[in-house]
């Protein structure tokens, strides 16, 4: 799998666009040489994740991956002839395609079930930690738990779906509402505790 | 039961959702009536007319899902009873107001 990294990298060469139109000739040519490297290394990251079996796995064989494509990435750089910004904007626009080509089907299949495998990077259980710290059982299961519930589940849609941000705003969306909930229980289950101690006094 | 049961506009609408669609979890239930129930009060909500015996809830844990089992709330027969009346009260008010 893609790592989100990769996507990042398509913003240091739109960067390096940006500025080869505004600076002068010499650092324009550097800057767009150093984006044309960029793209190509993601360029060859995604053919080489593409047809080399298991690189979605295995993180031994991603790093293969980084590695090769960083080689053959740094030695096309080299060897191509200055490439003009027209040029440059292509590979750019390739290598996007590229990275969206990858993102199968297939593949989230293969993060779907290795989420399923692993309950472990599911956000919540940390919130659900604290509510049993400051809750009864039962509170804590009535209300809190099934939020942290929901916020997992359309945690896991969001990713299913391939939308990286819309899980990041499904997450912080439930955590505030984890909050709201503990804000909003907080005083109910204080007069519950005092009026329990109050029945309990001799 | 010496008090007359009593309903906020949340818990009737809750009600009246369990009523008509069944056994329902809360994000189905924000999704359905959004602006009306948020995600952060409606299991507090939920929670209280649990309380007051209106509701009851299981866990319903599908084979092979992630992450904690989901929490189903349906009404309970006091809980129709309830909102059943409230309606009836609300509509003869409405018609002695008309």
């Amino acid at each position: 799998m893609i790592r989100r990294s990769a996507l990042f990298a398509q913003l240091p060469p739109a960067i390096a666009l940006a500025g080869s139109w505004v600076a002068d000739r010499a650092l324009a040519s550097a800057s767009v040489r150093f984006a044309v490297f960029l793209s190509l290394l993601l360029a060859c990251n995604v053919l080489l994740r593409q047809f080399l079996p298991g690189t979605s796995d295995r993180k031994l064989d991603r790093k293969t991956a980084d590695i090769l494509a960083g080689i053959a990435a740094l030695i096309l750089a080299l060897l191509l002839p200055p490439i003009p910004l027209l040029g440059m904007m292509l590979t750019t626009v390739v290598a996007g395609a590229l990275f969206l080509a990858h993102r199968t089907p297939s593949n989230e299949r293969i993060r779907r079930e290795s989420l399923k495998k692993r309950n472990l990077y599911l956000p919540g259980f940390k919130l659900l930690a604290i509510a049993k710290a400051l809750f009864s059982d039962k509170t804590t299961s009535t209300i809190l738990e099934p939020i942290i519930s929901d916020l997992q589940h359309e945690y896991l849609e969001a990713l299913a779906e391939c939308r990286v941000w819309k899980a990041y705003y499904v997450r912080a969306r439930w955590y505030w509402s984890f909050w709201s909930a503990v804000a909003a229980q907080t005083p109910l289950s204080a007069v519950r505790l005092l009026s329990a101690l109050w029945r309990a006094l001799p | 039961m010496d008090e007359i049961p009593r309903l906020s506009r949340k818990e009737r609408l809750i009600l009246e959702l369990l009523i008509n669609q069944g056994e329902m979890y809360g994000l189905e239930m924000v999704k359905t009536v959004p602006h009306d129930l948020k995600r952060g009060t409606v299991y507090v909500t939920l929670g209280r007319m649990a309380d007051k015996g209106y509701v009851d809830s299981r866990q319903a844990k599908e084979p092979g899902d992630p992450g904690l089992p989901k929490r189903l709330f349906r009404a309970t027969g006091h809980g129709q009873r309830v909102f059943q009346a409230w309606e009836l009260a609300r509509t003869a008010m409405v018609e002695g107001l008309v």
